[in-house]
């Protein structure tokens, strides 16, 4: 966002006439002061996990990829070791800290009971939580809302994007911001007549409920965002892309704490041409990926890392081998990603189906052997204190399990 | 004399509202004859000033040969000296193949807009969507505009199984839903060893034909994928067999290589295909076509989008037994959509909520926006989530109030209204050229100011039925006001 439209849009809102409601009278009325948030980044497009959190023990991986391998840890553009398993792609160094302070975990071989290696279905899987049942007009995320303790203020969820995706609909507000990757490109100005508008969205129908959510959430992000533009001003120069959209979220919530769940989508991930082993499009994806990892590490303070859970799931993995235009296909298992001040972090969950021809999915991808709502069932109950029965209408058709990637 | 309100329900459904004078038009030719008139209008009969706008786009008309060799590859023949660096190589492309795109996006919006056949407009948005094709995938970028022109426009009232294999055979579609790429198990194409690509199989079964629940299984998948092998795109990839003397199509054209397909035979949805060559996969799409899951999944849709987001089941069940009777003529199924008295019940009458499109579109009509300014009216559809060719998943836009109503959607329309109403739109676009600068990105900045649309103008066009508080809310307002408030009233956010 430009700081013109911003102060533009700030002038504008100051005559709104509606009813805010104090950020800070209601973190006052929360004991806690803090409530547990949870961050959602999807990569849209399937990442190729296998390269992200790399098997370098296995001859196979290196036998499988001839050119699009990451070097094993030691070498040089080498993959950084994780546990003498597992390494971490070389331009995803700026989340070690994280992993050594042990705030950062992976789940490798996860995905979707449901067999697809269709984007839009896989992707329709992961939002609606409900594999394979293809009517679920909701998503998991908004379901999620409605389980959290009232109150539900209008900006509990923000999107960062133009439209609002399958994961976050549903009966539940959500409040959303542009996102700096995506289109749209700068947050939409209030309208400036805004009487007329009132009375004419002062109903009960579904419009006149849109109209004033928007409003309301609109007022609050703005507000909370205008305090902190001259804060960022003063220090380093803006990050772009994702890592722009992280900082923004960080200094929602520093201002905010009604605000608990966010939502990111990434493109750029279906790397079936030249995908590249330490240079390439996954490699050149990954390193923007990594600096908003670091942005939302420092960009929300240690009180702020404490109580956050950022969870990044693709739609599913890629192929084990290599093809032949130096890229990877449609697979099936891929590693999930969890980090934040609650994980238990250090160490790489799930139990590992190894690349072996046997026990390749179908001959040809990782297996999987951890369904991902596992994983987001365990940091719903862990981290964002849900009860099983609402987990439950969360992910009605799940067989309720969890793992212990949270700290007690 | 039809009344106003039945006249500005059929401009609103059918062709994204109202222009000045056409309530008018409406009214004297009746309910029917309305209808007819569009159902049997000759859609490339346009006005000269549209035709003539039309073909000063530069790539508007061209054969997807011209535009492989004038585009694609001349983009190829510049990255060949780059190396290898795919996002470098990824910008390039997108550069060159970029004036393709925004030239499609105006064709069809100034047609939208300004072409007298409205019901062609609404169908090409209906049928576009319906088979898909996400323009930001390898060569569909140079091929977008044409696979409206060629596979879409010309077959909206036209048979079913028509429209299926033109899209089929479409290279645009062929690249988008990777067909070009499925060839016979251990065929060798493209300097690899590829096989069996279901992408365009599954797709076609799932969203074009039999719906999601229209009885096929993952075996049909599997089958109909083989069935459709050497289903590509000519001379777009080098064929080396053993004797090496391929029959290799024409570039940038459909064409069907024998030595990609699989012979072996196959079973689909209970029938033998085992007949070889391309007479199998033809035969195959028009089983599908001709299936009555197809009926029900068509008519679905299109009462959906003509006549309510919950399609009335005595409706559908109607246009079924036409689509079926007809052998899915759809100049029959649409008459009898819209001549239906569903379509006309005041319970289904100014409920639908307009996409983004149709909200844009609409705007521009009743405020006789000039077509040639159309181009920052993509830029703006981009902002609020329904960029024209740009949907990248196969099922292409949703028309339903779920999809698009929500708070941060309200916002962002209602900051349109009030700046289109304002005339910031009109006069920063009248000192552009008319379509020079289409590749530049527009933001349009309230602060320009402009002269505000005449809102009287607006009402009489609209002859809107306002409720009490949109009148009361306008009357209060200053006059410069008032046309963005009426373009942001609810009367005008639902059709």
């Amino acid at each position: 966002m430009r700081r013109r439209d911003f102060l533009r849009s700030v002038t504008a809102l100051s005559g709104l006439a509606f009813v805010r409601i104090g950020s800070q009278a209601w973190a006052a009325q929360n004991p806690n002061g803090a409530p547990q948030r949870l961050v959602v980044v999807l990569l849209r497009g399937a990442i190729d996990g296998l390269n992200v959190v790399i098997p370098y023990t296995e001859k196979t991986y290196y036998a499988m990829r001839p050119t699009i391998a990451v070097p094993p840890p030691g070498r040089e553009n080498g993959a950084l070791d994780l546990d003498r398993q597992f390494a971490l792609h070389p331009q995803l160094a700026p989340l070690m800290p994280m992993w050594k302070e042990r705030s950062l975990a992976f789940v490798h071989a996860c995905g979707s009971p449901a067999e697809t290696r269709s984007h839009f279905e896989g992707q329709a899987n992961v939002e609606s939580g409900t594999p394979g049942v293809k009517i679920t007009s909701d998503g998991w995320l908004n379901r999620t809302l409605a389980a959290l303790p009232a109150p539900h203020g209008a900006t509990e969820a923000v999107n960062f994007g133009p439209t609002m995706p399958l994961i976050l609909r549903g009966a539940m507000p959500v409040a959303s911001l542009p996102s700096a990757g995506g289109g749209g490109g700068k947050i939409a100005a209030p309208p400036l007549i805004h009487a007329g508008f009132d009375t004419m969205y002062s109903g009960t129908d579904s419009l006149s409920a849109a109209y004033r959510e928007g409003q309301s959430a609109h007022s609050r992000l703005m507000s909370d965002l205008e305090q902190d533009m001259s804060e960022a001003a003063a220090g380093a120069p803006s990050p772009v892309g994702f890592a722009q959209d992280a900082a923004h979220f960080c200094q929602l919530v520093r201002k905010d704490p009604t605000v608990q769940v966010g939502f990111f989508a990434l493109s750029g991930w279906d790397t079936h041409v030249r995908e590249g082993s330490i240079q390439g499009a996954l490699p050149y994806h990954l390193r923007q990926l990594a600096q908003g990892f670091a942005e939302f590490r420092s960009g929300l303070g240690e009180k702020g890392y404490a109580n956050t859970v950022i969870l990044v799931v693709s739609e599913f993995g890629r192929t084990a081998r290599e093809n032949g235009n130096a890229g990877t296909d449609h697979g099936h298992g891929n590693a999930m990603w969890v980090m934040g001040g609650p994980v238990r972090g250090g160490k790489v969950y799930g139990q590992w189906p190894t690349l072996a021809e046997e026990h390749l999915y179908q001959g040809r991808d990782l297996a999987v052997t951890t369904d991902f709502r596992t994983v987001i069932a365990s940091v719903l109950t862990g981290h964002m204190k849900l009860s099983p029965t609402a987990v439950a209408k969360v992910f009605p058709n799940a067989t309720a399990s969890t793992l212990p990637i949270l700290n007690a | 004399m039809l009344d106003n309100a039945t006249a500005l329900h059929l401009a609103s459904r059918i062709g994204f509202g109202p222009a000045p004078g056409q309530i008018d038009h409406i009214r004297q030719l009746g309910f029917e004859s309305y209808i007819e008139e569009q159902l049997n209008a000759d859609v490339n009969l346009l006005p000269t000033s549209l035709q003539a706008q039309l073909h000063r786009l530069p790539t508007f008309g061209k054969s997807t040969t011209e535009l492989y060799k004038q585009y694609w590859f001349k983009a190829l023949a510049q990255m060949a000296g780059m190396g290898k660096i795919p996002h470098e190589q990824k910008k390039l492309l997108k550069k060159i193949t970029n004036e393709v795109g925004p030239e499609a996006r105006m064709a069809r919006l100034a047609r939208a807009i300004a072409s007298p056949h409205r019901l062609q407009e609404s169908l090409v948005d209906f049928w576009f969507n319906h088979f898909n094709v996400f323009e930001h995938k390898k060569m569909a970028r140079v091929w977008i505009g044409a696979y409206e022109d060629q596979a879409i426009r010309p077959y909206t009232l036209g048979k079913f199984r028509d429209l299926l294999l033109a899209t089929a055979r479409h290279p645009a579609m062929l690249v988008y839903l990777d067909n070009w790429q499925n060839v016979a198990p251990g065929a060798h194409a493209h300097g690899k060893a590829t096989g069996i690509n279901e992408n365009y199989a599954r797709e076609v079964m799932e969203l074009h034909t039999l719906g999601v629940d229209g009885g096929y299984t993952q075996s049909d998948v599997t089958a109909l994928a083989h069935v459709l092998t050497g289903w590509t795109i000519g001379k777009d990839f080098s064929v080396t067999g053993s004797d090496g003397d391929e029959d290799r199509g024409v570039r940038g054209v459909f064409a069907f290589m024998p030595r990609l397909h699989d012979n072996t035979p196959q079973t689909l949805l209970g029938r033998k295909f085992n007949r070889g060559g391309q007479e199998d996969g033809e035969a195959a799409l028009l089983m599908l076509a001709d299936h009555p899951s197809t009926a029900k999944h068509v008519s679905t849709k299109l009462a959906q989008y003509f006549v309510a987001d919950q399609p009335p089941p005595g409706l559908v069940s109607n246009m079924v037994e036409v689509f079926r009777k007809t052998g899915g003529d759809l100049r029959e199924v649409t008459r009898t959509m819209l001549t239906s008295r569903d379509f006309r019940d005041p319970a289904n009458i100014g409920r639908k909520f307009k996409t983004p499109y149709q909200y844009v579109v609409s705007m521009a009509r009743v405020s006789e926006l000039d077509p040639r300014k159309a181009a920052p009216l993509a830029e703006e559809l981009k902002a609020l989530g329904q960029p024209i060719y740009g949907c990248v998943s196969p099922d292409g836009y949703a028309c339903t109030e779920a999809t698009w109503l929500d708070p941060d959607a309200m916002v962002r329309r209602l900051s349109f209204a009030v700046k289109f109403g304002s005339g910031a739109y009109h006069k920063t676009y009248l000192a552009q050229s008319d379509y020079g600068s289409m590749n530049k990105q527009i933001h349009l900045q309230p602060e320009q100011g402009g002269t505000p649309l005449n809102s009287d103008r607006l009402l009489e066009a609209l002859r809107a039925n306002l409720s009490g508080k949109t009148r009361t809310a306008v009357a209060e307002a200053t006059k410069d006001h008032r046309a963005g408030l009426i373009l942001g009233s609810p009367e005008f956010m639902r059709c």
